[in-house]
This record gives structure tokens, C-alpha cells and sequence, in this order.
């Protein structure tokens, strides 16, 4: 986040967003852990929780928009400055 | 309670109507959007009946029982925050009609617009911290799209900085949410409440004692604070209300803000976690400093967007500090704060849209002072910096007024000092902007000659009416919509962790 190249930046919130992402699906990790699909019965004693998959998954799709909206912006810069440095940015708007 | 889901519906379907049938006809477009905001503005006073007495209204998505279903709930908090989104968004679409007469491709203004409403919407209505999270990045993105609609070289990095904050906002927010769930298995905010008593109960411990909690507030005080831009995070925000157009910025201070940071945390704080003093003493203190810093970045400004946006931080902090005085009368004096600093963040943003429109250009500087050849909007702007400082009988002076009083009682005079050093600097700030865009003028200079466009009614009807508001109308609306609709919302903040009780009746 320290970065002024405004694709450095993009990138370190992509890895950001990532790693929570990950984390959460580790949330509801179980070792040896079964998943409630592969049993007839709905019985499993050991069962990997499901919902954090869910959201995780819905959070990747609303990553996926935000992105586009972030590189969209990132391409309006660089036709309008010709450049990726923030600084710059700065300097020739003010 | 079918009403709930109309809120979705409608905005959805007009959304996609526009996009079909509309992109030739952009009269059609506005027309369409306001008759969605007056149409929901109608719902939600449906709904302030519906929920008077303290009734919670819920709806279960998909068919599922609590706590699996994704869960609507509409209580009298959420309908009053409703009503005021509303009321803002309809006025803001009729300004809308004549200030983006320039501009090509309006349906996509709309489209943004009513993405966004829905995103307030989910935000309000949301019963779990997932639903949550997913309006408050719709609306987020939405805002996103709104503060670069112009593609000005000024507009993209406003939005860029706004988004990139927007975006570490979220991602701490989720985190906040998996640490939460990690926790205590639970997304729905009313089996939250409920399992942090239960636990709590068990283990004989305060909210205090507990680290997990603690930390789980601390990401949503981040997350947040960086969306609703209190200090230090405050900048972002500035910059994304200096970029924007005038109708987007005033729906950015007047409607997102307060929704998607202020209304979510507080929603977090005072009904499912609950209240416990060191929390209220950070809201104490994150609330006086954004006061403090806002008025500080307005008295160091020159530019009349800036000096505004420095105001609309220090308003805000203003309510964060109200609320987190956490006692009834506190609690009133944050939610007419509130109320106050739309009125005022919305009719600064207006008034510096009609100069954009009478010059033709978002450029700011010494044109502005082109506010005193613009009748409608020299009142706007007087009424404005009145209701800023707190003059009687103007909007701002029953907020401040019982905020004054409240801090004295609660802080054994140090917050009372603190407040009151801050009041005489924001009225130097209103007289220096009265002084400097109303009262005086070089004659020569080209910036003062009278204008010869002519601002359309459709951008002087909202201004005249906010403005009739934050002067008179707002003693009588004051004191009829007390009882109404204040001491409603008020109840909900009151009762705390009993949110939780009141779903599941409402679920009943």
C-alpha cells in the first residue's frame, strides 16, 4: 500500500482481499473433515462447515466487480495523465 | 411483511427499464428514477406506521427459518434513516434533471444512482452482518462509478482514492466479519446479540474482559470509520466530495456516508455488541477529533468545495460524539445532529452545483464567488452557514444546543470546554464563508459580473425547499416529528442488545 504506481496498489489490495478471503475459508476448516454432500444420512460427525466456502465465495464475485471498477479507474488515470505514478497525478491536478 | 422486499424490487426493475427503453430519452430516465424515489418514499412512511410503537417487521428470504434465512428487518431506526434517504434522494433526482442537461449518456447516471439506493437500502433493511457487507459494497461501487461519472482528470483521482480506502475498508470490515463468525457461529445480527449475552452469562464475564469482542470492534471501528471518514481516515472522503459532481456529492455526504459508515457501526455497536464504556469513550474521542480536524482543514481552506468539505467532517464528528455521550437526551441531540448535517451537507453541495452550472465548468476558485449573483442560492448558502454554527432559529441550533447541554452533564465539564471551543470556531468559519462568498466583492474583477445563464427551477425547487426547512419549518417539524419518528429511533439505540428479544417477537 505504500507503492505509487497506482497498479502496485491495485495489487496489494487484490492480496489483501485474498488472504482475508483465505483466512475465513479457514475458519471453518476441520482436519479429516467431511463435507455434508457425500453423505446419504446427513450424518457426519466430523463435518467441514460450509457457510464460510459460501460467503468467501460471494465475497471473490464482489471482489471481481470492485477490481473491474478499480482497473477502469486505473486505465481513466493513465489516458488522462499518460502516467501510473500517483504523485505525479497529484502534482499536475493541483 | 411484503412491503420489505419492495424496496429491492422496485429499484431493480426501474434499473433494468432504464436500461432498455430509456437511452434515447433521457427525460424518460429521470422521470423513472424520481417515481422510484417518490414511490419509496411513500413505502417508507407505510412503514413508519407500520412500525410505530416500537414494532419490528421482519421478512425471511428464501424461505428458510431464523437463523439460517437471510433475514429484512424494518425497525423504527431504519425506517427514520428510510425516510431521510428518501427524502434526500428525491430531491436530489429533481436537482439532478437540470444540472446534467449537459451531459451525454444520462441513463447511466441513473442506473448508478438507483444501484446505489439499492445498496442504502440492503444496508438499513439487513438483519445479518453478511447481507450487510454485500449492500454496503453494491452501494459502495455504485459511488465509486458516481464520483468519476464525468471522467475529469480530477474526478478519476478522487475516485481512485476514495475507492482504494472504500476497498481496504471492506476487506478489514470482513475480516471484522470472519473473526465474528469464527467466534461465535452466528451471522445474524440478532443470534449475535443473542449468543454474546449467553456466553457472557456462562463464562461470568463483562464486554470488557472480552479480547475477542474487542478486537472484533476495534476491525469495525477501522473498517467503519475509513467509509465514513472520521478522522484520521478523513481524507479520502474529502477528496471524493471535492471531485464529484454536486448532486453526487450531496447524495456521497447526505445519504452514503451516514448510511453505509455511521448507521452500520452504530447499528453493530449499540444493538448487537452492546455498549460498555471505553467504547463509548473511543466514539468520545474519534468524534471530537474529526470535529476539531474538520474545522481546522476548513479554516486553512480557500476553496469553497474544500472549506465545505472540511465542514461535513467536522458535522459529522459533531454526531459521532453525540452518540457516544450514549444518553437519551445524548442520543436525540446525535440523531437531530444527524438530520442537521444532511440538510446542510446538501445544501452546500447544491449551491456550489448551481455556480458549476452558471460557469459551465466544476472549477473551483474565485469563481465561487459567483454565489452572490445567484439569488436562490446566496439564501442557501446564508441559511446554511447559519445552521452551521448553531444560530437560532436555524436547523443547527437544537442539535448543538442539546449536544452543549448533554456533554456538560456527562463529562464534569472537560468535553462542555472542548465543545465550546470548537462552536466559537466553527461560527468564525460560517462568518468568514458568509464574508467571503455573500457579503463582499471586487467590482472589476470578472469572476463578480452578473451571470446571464439562468439557473432552472428544477435545481432552485430542492435548494428553496431545504433551505425552508433548515429555517423555519424545521421548529414546527422539530417538535411534531419528535415523538414521531425521533423518540422511536431513539428507543431502538436505548434498548441495546435487546434488539435481539424485538426480532424474535417481530419474527412471531
Amino acid at each position: 500500500m505504500m507503492k505509487k504506481n497506482i497498479i502496485k496498489l491495485i495489487m496489494s489490495t487484490i492480496i489483501i482481499n485474498y488472504s482475508i478471503q483465505v483466512f475465513f475459508v479457514l475458519s471453518g476448516y476441520k482436519l479429516q473433515g467431511d463435507l455434508l454432500v457425500f453423505s446419504a444420512d446427513n450424518n457426519i460427525l466430523n463435518m467441514v462447515d460450509p457457510i464460510p466456502q459460501i460467503i468467501v465465495l460471494m465475497a471473490i464475485l464482489i471482489g471481481l466487480a470492485v477490481n473491474a471498477v478499480l482497473v477502469t479507474i486505473a486505465i481513466g488515470l493513465y489516458q488522462k495523465f499518460e502516467t501510473f505514478d500517483i504523485t505525479k497525478m497529484f502534482e499536475v491536478k493541483e | 411483511m411484503m412491503i420489505i422486499p419492495l424496496f429491492f424490487i422496485i429499484p431493480l426493475l426501474s434499473i433494468f427499464f432504464i436500461a432498455a427503453f430509456t437511452r434515447e430519452k433521457s427525460w424518460l430516465a429521470n422521470l423513472a428514477a424520481v417515481l422510484v424515489a417518490a414511490v419509496l418514499l411513500i413505502l417508507s412512511l407505510m412503514l413508519a406506521l407500520f412500525t410505530g410503537g416500537g414494532k419490528v417487521l421482519c421478512y425471511n428470504m428464501g424461505g428458510f427459518s431464523f437463523p439460517v434465512s437471510i433475514m429484512l428487518v424494518a425497525d423504527s431506526l431504519a425506517v427514520f434513516m428510510l425516510l431521510i434517504v428518501y427524502c434526500i434522494s428525491l430531491l436530489t433526482l429533481i436537482y439532478s434533471k437540470g444540472y446534467m442537461q449537459s451531459y451525454l449518456d444520462k441513463w447511466k447516471y441513473y442506473i448508478l444512482f438507483l444501484s446505489m439506493l439499492v445498496g442504502v437500502n440492503g444496508v438499513l433493511l439487513s438483519g445479518d452482518i453478511v447481507t450487510l457487507y454485500i449492500f454496503l459494497e453494491v452501494s459502495g461501487v455504485s459511488s465509486y462509478a458516481l464520483v468519476c461519472f464525468t471522467k475529469k482528470a480530477n474526478a478519476f483521482v478522487g475516485a481512485f482514492r476514495y475507492m482504494i480506502k472504500g476497498v481496504l475498508a471492506s476487506s478489514i470490515i470482513l475480516f471484522g466479519i470472519a473473526l465474528c463468525y469464527s467466534y461465535l457461529s452466528a451471522l445474524n445480527l440478532a443470534d449475535i446479540a443473542q449468543q454474546l449475552i449467553i456466553r457472557h452469562e456462562t463464562a461470568q464475564i463483562q464486554m470488557r474482559e472480552d479480547i475477542v469482542i474487542l478486537f472484533i470492534l476495534g476491525f469495525f471501528s477501522v473498517g467503519f470509520g475509513l467509509k465514513t471518514g472520521i478522522f484520521p481516515f478523513h481524507r479520502g472522503v474529502i477528496e471524493a466530495y471535492t471531485a464529484a459532481e454536486a448532486p453526487v456529492a450531496a447524495m456521497l455526504s447526505g445519504v452514503v456516508i451516514p448510511v453505509i459508515g455511521l448507521y452500520a457501526f452504530i447499528r453493530l455497536f449499540f444493538c448487537v455488541i452492546g455498549v460498555f464504556p471505553a467504547g463509548m469513550t473511543l466514539l468520545l474521542a474519534m468524534g471530537i477529533l474529526s470535529f476539531s480536524a474538520g474545522i481546522i482543514k476548513a479554516l486553512r481552506e480557500h476553496d469553497f468545495r474544500k472549506i465545505i468539505a472540511g465542514h461535513l467532517v467536522s458535522e459529522l464528528g459533531l454526531v459521532v460524539f453525540a452518540f457516544g455521550l450514549g444518553t437519551q437526551n445524548g442520543l436525540l441531540g446525535a440523531i437531530t445532529q444527524m438530520v442537521n448535517y444532511i440538510i446542510i451537507s446538501t445544501l452546500f453541495c447544491y449551491t456550489s452545483g448551481m455556480v458549476s452550472y452558471a460557469i459551465n465548468s466544476n472549477h473551483t476558485g474565485r469563481a465561487y464567488a459567483q454565489i452572490k449573483n445567484i439569488m436562490v442560492a446566496r439564501v442557501a448558502v446564508f441559511t446554511a452557514a447559519l445552521a452551521l454554527c448553531g444560530v437560532f432559529p436555524f436547523s443547527g441550533f437544537w442539535s448543538k444546543f442539546i449536544i452543549m447541554i448533554e456533554a456538560k452533564k456527562v463529562g464534569n465539564g472537560q468535553w462542555f470546554f472542548l465543545l465550546a471551543l470548537f462552536y466559537l470556531l466553527a461560527f468564525i468559519s460560517s462568518i468568514r464563508i458568509l464574508k467571503k462568498f455573500i457579503f463582499t466583492g471586487k467590482k472589476g474583477d470578472a469572476f463578480y459580473k452578473p451571470l446571464k445563464i439562468k439557473i432552472p427551477f428544477s435545481m432552485n425547487f430542492p435548494v428553496g425547499i431545504l433551505a425552508c426547512i433548515s429555517i423555519g419549518a424545521y421548529i414546527i417539524w422539530f417538535f411534531y416529528a419528535k415523538e414521531m419518528f425521533f423518540i422511536p429511533a431513539i428507543n431502538v439505540l436505548n434498548e441495546g442488545t435487546l434488539y435481539a428479544q424485538n426480532i424474535f417477537l417481530g419474527i412471531k
